[in-house]
């Protein structure tokens, strides 16, 4: 496998991130349908939702669940390209432009969440 | 056997061939849900006009349609982390099983709530309907 690539999956380290982090994903994502879907009995507004976010504990499950999410669903899709794709230059284009939309959405994500006061 | 063997190999490569879809369709939800929730940011008109959009049948359905999308790549990938942990990995036919089935009850019972809560797939229809109607 050595001889054609520059850029590699990342070994075990991440193998068993992906792993650890699908089961946290399991739990946290299960709250949050059962939350927004089942619980909450009206529609998904502003004022539904912004009270909920506002609290600093929401926030911290949001942001893990936001970040874990980005990078398991886009270390996910580097491990599937990764498999077709054997060029060198190829590799290390897609493990930018991958690496360029998941700081995006992260960004995205956060800036949304952190600063969230409601109530406006 | 011989016939059993190449039905467990075709299930197992089915299995994961349906992981990578789900998960490929997950990224593009993911980034999508992001991109749409980031209208909070422009308050309380921003982010309702932005909700209001998605309230009809059509994505009342879809979202439903999403629950197990994801639901099965949950379902299959902690099957998957049993398998690599060597939990079970005699059993792994069992095993598979039990993830189709709870994969399947699980949808089942997030469904019907999504389909019968006030704001729900059913009440969206209804809604509409009467609007029509009136």
């Amino acid at each position: 496998m050595m001889h054609r690539e520059n850029v590699t999956s990342g070994g075990a380290v991440l193998w068993l991130f992906q792993r650890v982090s699908g089961v946290y994903l399991a739990i946290v994502l299960f709250a949050h349908v059962w939350l927004l879907h089942y619980l909450l009995r009206e529609d998904l507004t502003f004022a539904a939702v912004s009270d909920r976010l506002a609290t600093p504990l929401w926030k911290t499950i949001d942001i893990s669940f936001l970040v874990v999410a980005v990078f398991h669903g886009l270390y996910g899709l580097w491990i599937v390209l990764e498999d077709y794709i054997h060029w060198g230059w190829a590799r290390i284009f897609l493990y930018s432009a991958i690496s360029l939309v998941a700081l995006i959405a992260l960004a995205l994500g956060i800036l949304t969440i952190l600063p969230f006061q409601g109530g406006f | 056997m011989r016939a059993l063997q190449r039905y467990r190999i075709h299930l197992g490569t089915a299995a994961w061939i349906l992981h990578r879809l789900s998960g490929l369709a997950l990224i593009l939800y993911l980034l999508t849900h992001i991109w749409v929730i980031h209208h909070l940011i422009g308050g309380r008109e921003s982010f309702d006009a932005t909700m209001e959009f998605f309230n009809n049948p059509l994505f009342k359905a879809l979202e439903i349609g999403l629950v197990g999308v994801i639901l099965y790549h949950l379902w299959n990938g902690l099957r998957v982390t049993l398998v690599d942990v060597g939990v079970m990995v005699e059993k792994q036919k069992q095993v598979f099983g039990v993830a189709v089935v709870l994969w399947l009850v699980s949808w089942g019972v997030v469904a019907y709530a999504m389909l019968t809560r006030t704001g729900g797939l059913l009440s969206t229809v209804a809604r509409i309907g009467g609007g029509g109607l009136s």
